[in-house]
């Protein structure tokens, strides 16, 4: 009995060993397997730094538009990549963020510069300084970026270990070398220039100033625009939750419980500090299952935009989801669908009310446009088109770009097959200025 | 007496003024069911051209036609008669005496596969003039020019070389499928409903619409990854991605708030950072400044 007893106990420990090495094995692995794969993209990022510095310097010297674009797209494709990699490593986002911001920056404008060649305009001098002063950070980063890899070999740091060093308290000089180095790049990387070029990410698009006007609304004002723009006659006890100097529009937020009334639900609300317009609002209440129609929906939000101050908004695209409808709507000036002043309300199709609007888009960008006569005629803009696509009658549409200028375009929708695009071709120049694919969805719906 | 020969005259210049206006539709002749010739091909073009007729254009007005011109009528706020007249040539866009001066029977033929080669070639530049479906001596330079660039004989003739080279459409059709089988958003939405789940479940809604808002800040910012799962899954970004946190079933009010955030909706008006005051453990985060407070979090644009 008491033999059997160790015997039990012996087995169970050995059974407990072995399914411990077994853990410890597959956790070994793991561990393995993902300082592998840190390493491998370590190793590749190094080398699109690299080539990225390499191509950056051959664009100084050749003339030709073709090589140009061919030297850009492929700098683009490596600084996207690269910036992919390096996002994938554990490293703190505090010590590479700005190193990160390098390198997208130079694919948006890799990309801009490309297209700027497609387009048969050759880069200035001050794209020409630009391009060099990447050059140069590029250059930097490679040389840190070197010699990180090179102390990496010699003395085996495995990279997975940054992230291991709560549990083992590894060899703190080396894991502090990996995180200084970048530190230390970090900071060198906060002198590099703004750029100014025609891409998505442009610091300047975040500088540009947005059109309102108006005089500054005072924190007292807050709570009567909020009622008078819920418009339900409700009283509310408004809180602000912020005070946004650093935000895209400067505003006020606030929260509004119901005063009186339990049954009515909270809303939240943007209130811009100059001017005193609402950015964006949100009813927080909870929606039933749709008893109106979609096209009451619509109504329901045109009238709403009607009486709020709202006219000439078109609507252009409505998805549904379970009881409620998003609507965007366009400015409509003359003929002329202005795509950047859009608004988007939101609608309960249980109760029929509006639960959601969200005009920050809109408030940056209207102004009265001066409209241009376009330059080409319905008919040649028509020729820019595939000939395999069937094309119906354009409208006028003005569209912004990436960069944040507006271009008026001819606004074609295009069947091809099953498929159905939005093709805009510049009413100017006769480019092709943007291809949309519109995904037909059940529940969203195009109007044109 | 004088004031009659006035009057005489004056009505006489109306008349003649209003004659000069009209001339365009007394010179052109209505198309109707049955016609024949380069008129109705021209007016075939510009329906085909529209995307109202999908079949070939003939010359001659046939059913496929009548229905292209019914719709194309109704949708101007014409009479849909089914007849070319004045008014259904002028939303057309054709001006009458041109028609008529083509319909008139010069040696110029009209041909489609011409006018698809012109516009072709214009769009590579080859060719400068008019779209218009009649080989002249600028299109066949242009053809030439292709040919000799493309390595074909340089004959000037748009024969099953050229027509391949140019990428013309033969009417042999491989199969296609249609892009929206193949795309879909529910990922993306999902993502974001276990993103806003394990980061702010039981905060306010509006502070997990600004949750979402944050993500796809974050997309666009460049100090940042491109993707949605690029941000989520960044290693050290987010808590509830290294607890797991982000496997638990979302809940309805998180779809919902990743819904309005992807819709549009930023309650925060552009912050990249967030963090939870009473359990952040980086001390780098305090660096930032905050600009709005929503439940528990606390946001900052920079």
């Amino acid at each position: 009995m008491k033999n059997g007893f160790i015997i039990l106990l012996a087995v169970a420990l050995v059974g407990v060993g072995i399914w411990g090495y077994n853990q410890y094995a597959q956790n070994e692995q793991h561990m393995t397997y993902l300082d592998n794969q840190f390493h491998r993209m370590f190793y590749d990022m190094v080398g699109d730094v690299q080539n990225i510095q390499v191509n950056l310097a051959k664009t100084m010297v050749t003339g030709t538009p073709k090589q140009n674009v061919l030297l850009f797209t492929e700098t683009m494709r490596l600084s996207y990549d690269a910036q992919e990699k390096l996002s994938q490593l554990p490293i703190e986002h505090a010590h590479v963020s700005k190193t990160r911001k390098f390198l997208s920056q130079v694919g948006d404008m890799s990309l801009a510069l490309a297209r700027k060649n497609l387009e048969g305009n050759p880069l200035n001098t001050e794209e020409m300084s630009t391009l060099q002063e990447l050059h140069n950070y590029a250059n930097l980063l490679a040389q840190n970026l070197i010699e990180l890899q090179a102390s990496i070999a010699k003395d085996g740091v495995r990279i997975g270990e940054l992230q291991r060093k709560a549990a083992r308290k590894l060899d703190k000089v080396n894991e502090n070398m990996v995180t200084t180095r970048f530190i230390d790049m970090e900071e060198r990387m906060k002198e590099y220039p703004e750029l100014i070029y025609d891409g998505p990410f442009s610091e300047h698009k975040s500088r540009r100033k947005p059109k309102l006007e108006g005089k500054e609304i005072s924190p007292q004002e807050i709570k009567a625009i909020a009622e008078k723009f819920a418009g339900n006659g409700v009283q509310y006890k408004a809180t602000i939750l912020g005070d946004m100097n650093n935000s895209n529009i400067p505003a006020y937020v606030i929260d509004l419980q119901p005063s009186n009334d339990k049954n009515q639900s909270s809303l939240s609300m943007s209130i811009s500090k100059v001017g005193g317009k609402v950015l964006w609002m949100l009813d927080t209440r909870n929606v039933e299952k749709a008893r109106l129609s979609e096209k009451q929906g619509v109504q329901i939000a045109q009238d709403f935009l009607q009486k709020r101050g709202f006219p000439n908004m078109v609507p252009t695209y409505s998805i549904k989801t379970d009881g409620q409808m998003v609507i965007n709507f366009a400015y409509q000036q003359e003929d002329v669908i202005v795509y950047p002043d859009l608004i988007k309300v939101k609608v309960g199709l249980d109760q029929g009310s509006v639960i959601g609007f969200e005009a920050e888009g809109f408030w940056f960008n209207h102004h009265e446009r001066t409209l241009d006569t376009p330059k080409i005629t319905p008919q040649e803009a028509r020729e820019r088109i595939s000939v395999q696509a069937e094309a119906e009658e354009p409208r006028l549409a003005i569209v912004p770009t990436e960069g944040g200028s507006e271009v008026l375009c001819y606004e074609f929708k295009v069947n091809y097959l099953e498929d159905t695009f939005l093709v805009y071709i510049n009413a100017e120049t006769g480019e092709e200025q943007r291809i949309l694919q519109v995904i037909i969805k059940d529940e969203g719906v195009l109007m044109m | 007496m004088k004031k009659a020969t006035k009057i005489l005259c004056f009505t006489l210049m109306i008349t003649f003024l209003i004659s000069i206006l009209f001339m365009d539709s007394i010179y052109a002749r209505t198309i109707s069911w049955g016609s024949r010739g380069n008129d109705v091909r021209e007016v075939q073009q510009r329906l085909r051209n529209w995307g109202y007729l999908k079949g070939t254009v003939d010359g001659v007005y046939g059913a496929q036609t009548y229905r292209a011109v019914i719709a194309f009528q109704r949708k101007h706020g014409l009479k849909a008669d089914g007849v070319i007249g004045p008014q259904t040539r002028r939303a057309l866009g054709i001006t009458a005496p041109a028609a008529a001066a083509r319909g008139g029977g010069t040696t110029a033929k009209f041909s489609e596969t011409v006018r698809i080669a012109q516009q072709k070639l214009k769009q590579w530049s080859y060719y400068k003039g008019a779209v218009d479906g009649i080989y002249g001596p600028k299109t066949g330079q242009a053809i030439r020019d292709f040919q000799r660039k493309n390595g074909l004989k340089v004959d000037g003739v748009i024969g099953p070389q050229t027509r391949k080279a140019l990428g013309m459409p033969t009417g042999a059709q491989t199969a296609y499928t249609p892009t929206s089988r193949g795309v879909t958003r529910n990922d993306d939405v999902r993502l974001m409903a276990m993103a806003i789940n394990g980061e702010a479940r039981g905060e306010p809604y509006t502070g997990q619409v600004a949750v979402g808002a944050v993500i796809l800040n974050r997309v666009r910012h460049p100090s940042f990854p491109n993707t949605i799962a690029g941000v989520i899954y960044e290693p050290l970004a987010f808590t509830a991605v290294a607890d797991k946190q982000i496997y638990l079933e979302p809940n309805e009010t998180a779809y919902r708030a990743a819904r309005d955030a992807l819709n549009g909706w930023d309650p925060t008006g552009g912050a990249i950072y967030y963090w939870n005051p009473a359990t952040a453990t980086s001390k780098w985060i305090w660096t930032r400044e905050p600009s709005v407070k929503i439940g528990k979090h606390w946001f900052a644009h920079r």
